[in-house]
């Protein structure tokens, strides 16, 4: 109970963009958003927990995952989102099959785009290439403001790209050069005494 | 498409511009605690004794059964041929598991629950008019929440991972 609230809380594990999950009845949560903000947290809208799914390299139904998307190349190995011992599932051979016997030709990587004046990566155009060759598609842009750490004041984004390009290359993504990161993206935070 | 296995919606690049999200938010990310409704459609299935557990691990990528009751595991919903339908959170409670999704994917995630699970051993039913659900981020967040809900214990002792 939070209050009055009958609040189901659950926590993540490292590695995701969110620390809890609370889920209560709709009529209770702007009660429970009151005890938080009271007891130090900050209330924000949806888009900051989007730049958290970004900052932390997660896929999202839609943007990164779309009807061809398979696990293993949106980091699901690496957020720990699909287990190799659990037995049969649905799909389950083909995982299986790339995990043991193969690997992902596309992978989630993440793009900081190189501009001396900040400019918006272009809207509507996702393509990426590299040497000139298609490579991929950008799948989520952000735009993160000054408090970023090395990172402060610049566009961040997502892209699934052939697993040949290599972290460090610098691309052409959504119209803007960019150069390929690993994920999560390298942003210091300030944990508790 | 398959009646059962509806694919992924066509892919569009998520964009934020830069006055959705301001600095001091960006702040509390980093050094505080970030509280915001998730954009989220919740379903629950709910069986007799291990049903729901039973059945969801026949869908999920991940391994619901293995972490025991309260379990809270990130996973997918597949194709046959394995490319992901939909994504989301799973919670166990007792003889029901708890899934959230994003809402693009609620008709999806309620398709293959509906269709795949026998009735005999869980139904699913779609909460999310009913259920709000907040996510809470940043690097104090777990401070935050000992200080509301078990002020007496340490943030170290008060949530173990899963």
């Amino acid at each position: 109970m939070i209050g009055a609230a009958l609040v189901e809380i659950a926590r993540t594990g490292d590695q995701a963009s969110f620390v809890f999950q609370l889920s209560m009845p709709s009529d209770q949560r702007a009660a429970v958003q009151q005890r938080l903000t009271s007891a130090g947290a900050h209330l924000a809208g949806p888009a900051a927990l989007e730049l958290g799914r970004i900052l932390a390299g997660w896929p999202r139904l839609a943007s990164e995952v779309d009807e061809k998307t398979i696990p293993q190349e949106v980091r699901f190995d690496e957020i720990g989102g699909v287990s190799y011992t659990k037995g049969c599932y649905t799909g389950q051979e083909t995982v299986s099959r790339l995990h043991f016997r193969g690997h992902a030709n596309r992978q989630l990587r993440g793009l900081q785009f190189e501009t001396d004046h900040p400019a918006a990566p272009a809207s509507g155009w996702s393509a990426v290439t590299h040497d000139e060759r298609d490579v991929g598609r950008v799948t989520s842009i952000a735009w993160l403001p000054d408090g970023g750490g090395s990172l402060l004041g610049g566009w961040i984004g997502l892209a699934v790209i052939r697993h040949e390009v290599p972290i460090g290359a610098v691309v052409r993504a959504a119209g803007r050069e960019a150069r390929v990161v690993a994920l999560p993206f390298a942003t210091p935070s300030v944990r508790p005494a | 498409m398959s009646d059962v296995f509806p694919t992924a919606p066509p892919a569009t690049v998520t964009r934020l511009e830069p006055e959705e999200v301001p600095a001091e938010v960006v702040d509390q990310l980093r050094a505080g605690a970030v509280v915001a409704l998730a954009d989220v459609a919740v379903i629950d299935l709910i069986g007799p004794g291990t049903g729901a557990v039973t059945c969801l691990q026949g869908l999920l990528t991940n391994d619901i059964e293995k972490p025991g009751d309260g379990a809270f595991v990130y996973g997918a919903l597949l194709t046959p041929k394995g490319m992901i339908v939909v994504d989301g959170w799973a919670a166990r409670h007792g003889s029901r598991v708890r899934v959230t999704v994003p809402s693009e994917g609620r008709e999806r995630a309620l398709a293959i629950l509906q269709r795949s699970v026998p009735p005999r051993l869980a139904r699913a039913s779609d909460r999310t008019s009913e259920t709000a659900v907040l996510g809470v981020a940043g690097a104090h967040a777990v401070a935050v929440l000992v200080r509301l809900v078990c002020p007496y214990r340490t943030p170290a002792t008060a949530w173990s991972r899963p």
